[in-house]
């Protein structure tokens, strides 16, 4: 055997991306995520920073709809019950069953959206916009942001569920849907800090 | 993480936040204010999420 036949035998071929022990896939949605880790956290930063230095704050469940918030709150914690479904039942090659929990998860995200609607005309309705006061600033550009990653998980989810038509044995499909599932299980994880920092404190 | 993972970990992140919202109904009585709805959908929701945790561990052990 020469030596650069050894070589090649012995030199290590990384396949599908893993170089780092994890798909490039799922390392770019994590350091996707630690990004927006960091934005919301300096948001959440800056809302405790704002209320230490108030010389008056309201209570949440005095301004704010809690039963609205509460109902929010188990409709976002389902749709992440349907999301990981969707995943389980691509991973099974059950294409019917990811389309109808992957229907599912985008119908709960359209629900809280409406629920946020109807909670955002009563603030407009009352004459409270974010310059109305601190608080307000606050709430509106916290579940404001927050309704726009909904938005977009709306956007990916669908996307996914479109091409599951066309794509579903594709090799690459069942890394995209649990990048999306990471995605989704991350807007939810904010909301459930968001719903008590706002509503219940 | 994998999905499974993070799913696990966001379960457990809501019961969290239902034992948070349980206190939060207490403390409501104690004001005098109306708590027995919230404090009803907290208890209900750690059960079932505590129920469907452990189902989904066993369940997709694999995936």
């Amino acid at each position: 055997m020469s030596s650069a036949t050894a070589v090649s035998e012995h030199t290590p071929v990384h396949h599908s991306g893993e170089s780092t022990g994890v798909t490039n896939a799922k390392l770019g949605i994590w350091l996707f995520l630690a990004s927006e880790i960091m934005l919301f956290s300096t948001l959440f930063t800056t809302y405790i920073v704002l209320r230490l230095g108030a010389a008056s704050w309201p209570r949440g469940w005095d301004v704010l709809n809690v039963p609205l918030g509460m109902i929010n709150t188990f409709v976002l914690i389902t749709s992440s019950v349907t999301m990981v479904m969707a995943y389980a039942k691509a991973h099974e090659k059950n294409l019917k069953g990811f389309q109808t929990y992957m229907s599912l998860t985008i119908f709960l995200a359209f629900v809280f959206l409406i629920n946020k609607g109807i909670e955002y005309s009563a603030h407009f309705r009352h004459n409270e916009f974010p310059s109305t006061s601190i608080f307000h600033a606050v709430y509106f550009t916290l579940t404001g942001l927050h309704g726009l990653h909904v938005i977009g998980g709306i956007i990916v989810n669908s996307t996914l569920l479109y091409l599951s038509k066309t794509d579903f044995d594709h090799p690459l499909f069942l890394g995209r849907v649990e990048g999306a599932g990471l995605y989704w299980h991350f807007v939810d994880i904010v909301w459930i800090f968001l719903f008590p920092a706002l509503y219940l404190l | 993480m994998s999905l499974k993972k993070f799913h696990l970990f966001f379960i457990t992140t809501s019961l969290l936040l239902m034992v948070f919202v349980g206190a939060w109904a207490l403390h409501q009585r104690s004001l005098g204010k109306d708590w027995i709805g919230t404090g009803a959908t907290a208890v209900v929701g750690f059960i079932i999420g505590l129920i469907y945790a452990n189902w989904f561990r066993v369940k997709y052990k694999s995936l």
